[in-house]
């Protein structure tokens, strides 16, 4: 049963997973702390090590073409367990898009709008954004290629603004800290942007792929934003340095550092632009996907009136979640990435081994 | 309660208006099923007149004819409407001059149609039978000729009315480029169209609509490179109007478009017909309205507002700065108000320094928060744009000028509003102008943006962008959606910039259904002067 | 199309509107530019109370021109500076703020802050506490220049300057203009921080003064600061500041004078570049060798009558390069004496050799290994033009020779 009719070209799949991803460029604060001026180097690392990962997604989606996550896991784990673990899912991709929302509500307040109380930032993004899933994965979809470029336009030109404060020394000493700090930082560029990819296999069905040359669309979308990730985060420590683990938001610092004449300064407004259209894009894409899988759970097949609940829901539960930021910080570097994983990472493998030894999907189901 | 309220405003706004129309019976509809015309011509005279109701300028005239003068006819017209010449010659001078012999004599019965085939000199005639048709004829400024004992009638196409002659249009005026404009007069425009495009598969077909007005409509397309479905869409909503009066093709704009509530115009216009043939040929349909110069195009794309004829009769690279500037154009004037009320007010940071202080000394002493200065110099824009085009011709151009002028200097001395205001609106006002084809998109959301952008400065902006942006991406105009012209699978030459000519092999894709080629090859011009040998630059060899 | 209900409906959501526009005037951080002090300065100080810091704002004035008329003549603001100090004397930069703040008309707005002033005083007495505002208020920004002042720094920020309205955007235009001919000269907020993380750097931060000029007071740039961990400990001299800006590398701009027996030129250094070789030595010590690649112009020649044409080039090649090596190994000297590594050599090689950095705890013993570094300058001069003139006038004359 399909909730949701409308189609996406592959096209702006990939544009989807590119923009999805280039959004945790905003979160690089978490690993910053932790691996300083390595930063870049855990992610290269952890797009090496997501690569398994992303596989493993890959062939979900081309097991089971037609059915969405939630689906799946009752396919493979009968009717009660798989509503069961489709639960935990819809309580994960909740809380990934309040978090996400909170996370916009946060940065927005840092950065411009310090007096602006959060309900009413929330509220403001919340009743755009239930609005656009109301239309479907098509709307939602939309706005992803758009934002892909202007997002990388606007890496590519403060980059070039910045050449002139760049020092290449402020890399080095490379691989000089303790292996621990890589696992961690690892694991957690592995569960936060690109394990959080987990979500796409929530609109499989919507997407047109044929099954030949399935595994060049989430790849490409993956390598392309990972690669976004990675400029961003080498920009911002060829210019602060070792000063890189102090900031909440290293983006926001290093683009207010662009000074080329008193024309060109203060150009946070590049900042703002690539905050609020790559966050909104994330929390429209997930407020999506956890309309579609609870209404897959429950069997609705008009999703759209759910969609203003769930954002209701959404605003609730991200305010009452962490009670400040530094709590939200240190959940973010310690407990995130192992809940993160057992989503992300156990489960859909478990999915995978089991569908493959019942032999799922059937014959039938190979169209 | 209030929420689900206002859920229900909002999907009512931003759904798409599913035309509901109800079918009512098309009176004055000439299959109808009117009673057929009485033989006795004055029976059916009689009729006719309770039909037409009696006016003065109904003008009968009875006259015998035939031989011995044995036939009795009448000849119905309206003053006014007919070429009285046109009767005489065509109509009275050959029938009271038909002296048939013995037995060339036609029956009572077919004698309409000898009449028509053999004796009159006109070149449109219509056999009707119908008094119904009898009517609408004469109320189109036709003639209609009833002969005694014959229960058909004769319509005689006789039209003369006093016309505006083709002038250059007033409201789109190029440097370069024909300056023939549309008229009030149905045939006139069909005839300019048909002669941009001499081609056979350039279908007309007429379809009357309004129940007083009956006011003739007539749809025109390329069979073969339109879209049907498109095409059946237009005819079947216009069919479907049930209606008083259709003074204007913006009554029928407004009853056929996709949207009505959306500030964006999903249905073009315009007033030349280099345009309009021009869009016909890449496969629109092209509405024309009797009674007014503004031809109608369906489906019309975003893309459109931005291309304007001359784009295409100047060259590439000066043309394509010209459609560059016009979106720059229409993003200050959509946008630069709410941008200056954001900054001042929200985002004081993101300004430079000296320009900072220049626009907070010039603002130093005036009272009001800057969303009511910016709403009082938009409105008193929009009041002198208005009033511009109100008055009189020689008054309108004195008035503006010196009411701009007084108005923003005064209103800056007095410190009731800031310099930098009054140079905002300006600017904003100018740059409107480039673009006239959305300028209701532009006065709506530079409104809504201002509002939004003093509520929550930036962000508030964005949020309404982003809306905006989900409305935009859901409106069809016709079924075509309404960016075509600028995704990644269409043919991008003509978008942003405008790339040559010779550049633009395909019509645009989803407008046009069919043979999409506009051009077989993809040459650029030759160049005759770039002669290996080396002769001069001005070819004097040759 | 609409309900009979629904009309109704549609009137209630109309009428909500004018109660929405309640909040568009007084929404949240919402301020009106008339509503804003902008602050152009911030002067830190050693307040009598040894606890406490004196914190001064300097504010521009806008409100002299009482004309506001687009089309009034030009007013050039009334003699008189057009600053406004407001003070306080609290414990930290965040309550002096927050009681100023309070006891203005408007708020006080930090964003455009030009310039972070610091009496020499507190400078002694430590800085490293007070700068914690300027990196985690998002309002106050890193890359604004820091700068100490000889004397008291609200003072300089009161005085009345001729080539700007105010003291704060004067000092940091200066201070724009040097940094273009090094960007050494301009110590900004995030770059001290970054030094003074560093452990092993001795930041420096440009000097300013009060200097009384035909008896009006203006400002003065006067050498450098040099600190330890946040204390100052010593000072360098102009001439000083020049041999650090050289061995930095990345100069345009500068001028050098030469001078050997009675003859002095003025060269013009268009461009210098340091090549540093940091090594470490046999023994755990340090050996650093600079190398420094200068093009140069001649400005000026004086007394240079006893020389021909012909070697005129080749001499000042080795005048000016002896000058700037000696320039540059007095600085050296100068700061080996205070112990402090303001180059950041340390820094250089816990990149390069992390692992003898580590290893041989070099971290803790750098003042000793600073005060024992090799040090090796060489200079390549090119001159390749000598200006409109060939000759000047005092040289021999040009008798067919060459």
């Amino acid at each position: 049963m399909r909730i949701d009719k409308g189609q996406i070209s592959t096209k702006k799949f990939i544009f989807s997973i590119i923009c999805y991803i280039q959004a945790s460029a905003m979160l690089t604060s978490f690993i910053t702390a932790i691996v300083y001026q390595d930063s870049w180097l855990v992610i290269l690392f952890g797009m090496i090590v997501c690569v398994p990962l992303i596989w493993l997604f890959n062939s979900l989606m081309v097991a089971f073409p037609d059915m969405n996550l939630i689906q799946i896991l009752n396919k493979v784990y009968g009717p009660v367990a798989g509503k069961v673990i489709g639960a935990g899912y819809i309580w994960f991709f909740l809380t990934l898009s309040s978090l996400n929302l909170m996370d916009l509500g946060d940065f927005t307040k840092l950065t411009f709008m310090d007096e602006m109380p959060l309900l009413v930032l929330a509220l403001m993004c919340v009743i755009v954004t239930s609005m656009v899933v109301r239309k479907g994965i098509k709307a939602v979809a939309w706005y992803s290629s758009m934002f892909v470029v202007v997002a990388v336009a606007i890496l590519v030109i403060s980059i070039l603004l910045l050449l002139n404060q760049m020092h290449y020394e402020n890399f080095l000493p490379t691989l000089h800290l303790s292996v621990l700090d890589y696992v961690q930082g690892t694991h957690i560029i592995l569960t936060i942007p690109f394990g959080e990819l987990v979500a796409f296999l929530m609109i499989t069905p919507n997407v047109k792929i044929s099954r030949e040359n399935n595994r060049k669309h989430l790849f490409t979308g993956f390598i392309v934003g990972g690669l976004t990730i990675l400029f961003a985060v080498v920009r911002d420590v060829a210019v602060l340095g070792n000063t890189i683990d102090m900031f909440t938001l290293p983006s926001l610092v290093v683009i207010r550092l662009v000074r080329l004449g008193e024309a060109l300064s203060r150009m946070e407004i590049l900042f703002a632009i690539v905050l609020i259209i790559l966050l909104f894009f994330k929390i429209v894409f997930l407020q999506y996907v956890t309309v579609i899988a609870l209404a897959q759970l429950f069997n609705i097949t008009s999703f759209r009136y759910l969609a203003l609940s769930v954002g209701a829901l959404m605003v609730a539960y991200g305010m009452t979640l962490y009670p400040n930021v530094v709590v939200h910080a240190a959940s973010g570097r310690e407990i995130i990435p192992f809940l993160w994983t057992l989503f992300e990472i156990l489960i859909p493998l478990l999915t995978f081994i089991i569908a493959k030894a019942r032999k799922l999907p059937g014959k039938k189901e190979a169209r | 309660m209030l929420f689900e309220f206002m859920r229900r405003a909002l999907h009512h706004l931003y759904n798409s208006r599913k035309t509901q129309y109800h079918m009512a019976p098309d009176s004055g509809s000439p299959d109808s099923g009117q009673p057929d015309i009485n033989s006795s011509a004055d029976k059916a005279l009689r009729e006719l007149k309770d039909l037409l109701g009696d006016s003065s300028d109904l003008r009968t005239h009875s006259f015998r004819f035939g031989p011995d003068n044995a036939c009795e006819g009448v000849l119905l017209f309206y003053d006014g409407m007919v070429d009285t010449k046109l009767i005489t010659e065509a109509i009275l001078r050959p029938i009271t001059a038909w002296q048939p012999s013995k037995d060339q004599i036609p029956s009572k019965k077919n004698l309409a149609e000898c009449l028509a085939n053999e004796v009159l000199c006109a070149p449109d005639i219509t056999v009707v039978k119908t008094i119904n048709e009898l009517g609408s004829g004469c109320l189109s400024g036709d003639t209609v000729l009833i002969a005694d004992g014959c229960s058909a009638g004769l319509v005689i196409s006789t039209k003369g009315w006093d016309k505006r002659s083709v002038t250059e249009p007033q409201s789109e005026t190029v440097v370069r480029g024909p300056r023939e404009g549309f008229t009030e007069n149905l045939r006139t425009n069909t005839a300019l169209i048909r002669r941009k495009i001499k081609n056979g598969q350039l279908h007309a077909e007429m379809i009357s609509a309004g129940r007083k007005t009956r006011t003739s409509i007539c749809i025109m397309y390329i069979d073969g490179v339109a879209n049907p479905d498109v095409v059946s869409s237009v005819k079947e909503r216009i069919k479907r109007l049930d209606v008083d009066s259709i003074l204007e093709s913006g009554y029928i704009e407004q009853y056929i478009e996709d949207a009505p509530f959306s500030p964006f115009a999903t249905v073009g216009y315009s007033e030349k017909p280099d345009v309009i043939a021009a869009r016909v040929l890449e496969g629109r349909v092209a509405i024309v309205v009797d009674g007014t110069p503004f031809v109608l195009t369906a489906p019309m794309l975003f893309i459109e507002s931005f291309q304007t004829a001359e784009d295409y009769y100047a060259r590439t690279l000066y043309a394509s700065f010209m459609r560059i500037l016009r979106y720059m154009a229409y993003i200050i004037a959509a946008f630069a108000p709410a941008i200056y009320v954001a900054l001042t007010s929200f985002h004081q940071e993101l300004i430079p320094t000296t320009l900072l202080f220049t626009i907070a000394k010039a603002r130093e002493g005036t009272p009001f928060p800057v969303l009511l200065e910016m709403l009082i110099m938009v409105f008193s824009f929009e009041v002198l744009r208005e009033g511009g085009i109100r008055l009189p011709r020689p008054v309108g151009q004195a008035i503006s000028i010196v009411g701009a002028l007084v108005m923003g200097e005064a209103a800056v001395s007095a410190g009731l509003v800031g310099a930098a205001v009054v140079i905002t609106i300006a600017i904003t006002a100018v740059c409107g102008f480039l673009v006239p084809m959305q300028t209701d998109s532009i006065s709506l959301i530079r409104l809504i943006m201002i509002f939004l952008a003093a509520f929550a400065g930036f962000y508030g902006m964005a949020m309404g962008v982003l809306l905006m942006e989900l409305h935009l991406s859901t409106l069809t105009s016709f079924g075509v959606p309404y960016f075509s012209g600028f995704a990644w699978t269409s043919n991008l030459q003509d978008s942003i910039i405008r790339m040559p000519l010779w550049s633009m092999i395909k019509r645009p894709r989803g407008v046009s259904k069919g043979d999409t080629t506009r051009r077989r090859f993809f040459i650029p011009p030759f160049r005759p002067y770039s002669d290996p040998e080396g002769t001069d630059a001005e070819g004097e060899d040759h | 199309m609409i309900a009979k209900t629904g009309k109704i409906r549609v009137l209630a959501c109309a009428a909500l509107l004018p109660a929405l526009m309640a909040f568009l005037s007084g929404c949240w951080d919402e301020h009106e530019l008339n509503e804003l002090f902008f602050v152009t300065g911030i002067a830190l100080d050693a307040a009598s109370d040894p606890d406490k810091i004196d914190i001064a704002l300097e504010i521009e004035q806008l409100q002299s021109d009482k004309s506001n008329g687009s089309s009034s003549t030009q007013t050039t603001s009334s003699q008189g500076s057009d600053a406004i100090l407001l003070k306080a004397e609290r414990e930290t930069v965040e309550e002096g703020i927050g009681e100023i703040d309070i006891n203005s008309t408007r708020r006080i707005f930090i964003h455009h802050n030009q310039v972070l002033l610091v009496g020499i005083e507190l400078a002694e007495q430590g800085l490293e506490n007070n700068l914690d505002l300027f990196t985690r208020n998002t309002e106050a920004r890193a890359d604004v220049p820091l700068l100490i002042v000889d004397g008291r720094a609200d003072k300089l920020l009161s005085i009345d300057v001729e080539q700007e309205t105010i003291a704060g955007v004067y000092v940091a235009r200066v201070s724009d203009r040097q940094s273009t001919i090094s960007e050494y000269y301009k110590v900004r907020i995030l770059d001290f921080i970054s030094k003074y993380i560093d452990g092993t750097t001795a930041p420096v931060i440009p000097v300013i003064k009060l200097v009384n000029k035909n008896n009006k007071d203006e400002i003065e740039f006067s050498g450098m600061a040099v600190f330890i961990g946040g204390k100052m400990i010593g000072r360098l001299s102009d001439d000083e500041t020049l041999g650090y800006i050289w061995a930095m590398g990345g100069v345009s701009g500068s001028v050098v004078t030469a001078r050997s027996d009675s003859m002095t030129a003025s060269l013009y250094i268009t461009s210098l570049n340091v090549n540093r070789e940091i090594t470490v030595r046999q023994d755990g010590g340090v050996s650093v060798k600079l190398a420094v690649n200068a093009s140069l112009e001649i400005k000026e020649l004086i007394e240079f009558d006893a020389i021909p044409v012909k070697e005129l080039i080749p001499i000042l090649t080795d005048m000016v390069q002896k000058a700037i090596a000696d320039r540059i190994i007095n600085t050296f000297e100068a700061v080996r004496e205070m112990d402090a590594d303001i180059y950041g050599y340390g820094v250089d090689i816990h990149r390069k050799y992390p692992n003898e950095w580590d290893s041989g705890n070099m971290k803790e013993r750098w003042p000793e290994l600073f005060s024992d570094i090799d040090f090796k300058v060489s200079v390549k001069a090119a001159i390749p033009t000598t200006g409109k003139a060939i000759q000047s006038m005092e040289m021999e004359e040009y008798n067919g020779e060459n």
